[in-house]
């Protein structure tokens, strides 16, 4: 049986973009969790004590999965509410705000997913997921601007499989001891402006994030939803043009993945799990830090030939 | 009066090769710590005197009563900067 973040919207228009976009993502869960929205006005603000996790314009107010957890997107945008021990969200979003459809879904919407799915066994981190040619699982960690994605189509164009550019997620491996991540899937995004090893003829022009995209088959790549990661590296770009790797401890690497996936700190009850999940993670892996240079472009390979 | 140290509820301390990172729910805020440590935030999950600290170390390591209790003290007072540490008095 196939679980997934089920939708009913009272409004048809929010019901068809949601629903569309979630359908695109193909996110494998465990087990169903449930996103329910209405287009109203906001529910006057209550007085919340609790410390503010912000993550952009998105205000995450919650210590734990015991008690209610309260998104506001604002000012004035959006508000969600997840009760304690609930893997169901009540989500009110003004018209106003579907004037906005890319910072709905992919700040607003996306961050009560992320919250969400935590509660299935499902721990965010900002990392592109890939399958190379001797079918090891990599996982690229960096924030924006890092060369994750620029790398990760690089790869897609040259024989390597590829689940997300930036939205992945942390869960127990299929195999024993392991971590797996999961990709969530939607378009690699390129800036318009960025360079490039190829022309950006094909892709999608997403003219709100002013870049363009493209799925993994639109790149001649196969779309990989899960991968056991072998290889971590995390991403910079290389100020000489030159790409190398340097071999970094576990608890190094450790701390980096913390950096780049900081909903771990944000409830207690689940911190467990997925620091658990981190630790194994970087213990299973050969981890590297990667600076990435404009000779890859010319030589894709030479990323294999830098962790030999 | 003895003084006694625990680590803070909030604390978590994920151990991996040796080496820990330790994460503060209530502040996000993260650290590295040494082999050294990791001993020493294991002690601190019962609240523990300085001479216990001191055990627990000179158990693992083969290192001097007054050398360890050098380190324990160090790291006692790097806790406390950051807020790791509940003290009690017995």
């Amino acid at each position: 049986m196939v679980h997934e973040v089920t939708l009913r919207a009272s409004n048809p228009t929010v019901q068809s973009l949601v629903g569309a976009w979630l359908a695109e993502s193909r996110l494998a869960i465990p087990r169903s969790v449930a996103l329910v929205i209405d287009v109203a006005p906001l529910p006057e603000p209550v007085e919340d004590s609790r410390a503010v996790f912000q993550a952009g314009r998105v205000a995450i107010r919650t210590r734990g999965v015991t008690e209610n957890a309260v998104l506001d997107w604002g000012p004035g945008l959006g508000h969600a509410v997840i009760e304690p021990g609930s893997t169901k969200a009540r989500v009110t979003v003004t018209e106003a705000a579907l004037a906005r459809p890319n910072e709905f879904l992919r700040s607003f919407v996306l961050n009560v997913c992320i919250l969400l799915v935590r509660r299935v066994g499902l721990h965010h981190v900002h990392g592109a997921t890939l399958r190379d040619p001797l079918d090891r699982g990599w996982l690229l960690v960096g924030t924006s601007g890092s060369g994750k994605s620029t790398t990760t189509a690089l790869l897609a164009r040259h024989g390597w499989g590829m689940g997300t550019d930036d939205c992945a997620f942390l869960v127990t491996g299929s195999r024993p001891s392991t971590t797996d991540v999961v990709a969530w899937r939607e378009r690699l995004a390129l800036r318009d402006d960025a360079h490039t090893p190829f022309d950006h003829d094909g892709g999608t022009p997403l003219a709100a994030r002013g870049k363009t995209g493209w799925f993994a088959e639109e790149l001649g790549a196969t779309w990989v939803p899960r991968v056991t990661p072998a290889v971590v590296g995390f991403t910079s770009v290389s100020a000489n043009g030159r790409s190398s790797a340097t071999s970094i401890r576990a608890s190094d690497a450790l701390s980096r993945v913390m950096q780049c996936s900081p909903w771990v700190a944000l409830e207690a009850d689940v911190a467990d799990e997925h620091l658990g999940l981190m630790a194994q993670l970087v213990e299973q892996a050969q981890c590297f830090r990667f600076e990435l240079g404009r000779d890859l472009f010319s030589r894709p390979e030479l990323l294999l030939e830098l962790i030999e | 009066m003895t003084m006694l140290y625990s680590r803070h509820p909030d604390l978590r301390v994920t151990a991996v090769d040796g080496e820990g990172v330790v994460l503060h729910l209530g502040s996000r805020q993260y650290f590295s710590v040494n082999e050294t440590g990791v001993t020493i935030l294991d002690a601190l999950k019962q609240p523990s005197s300085i001479a216990e600290l001191v055990v627990a170390v000179t158990d693992h390591y083969d290192v001097s009563a007054d050398a360890a209790e050098q380190s324990v003290r160090r790291f006692l007072a790097l806790c406390n900067e950051s807020k790791l540490l509940h003290v009690e008095e017995r």
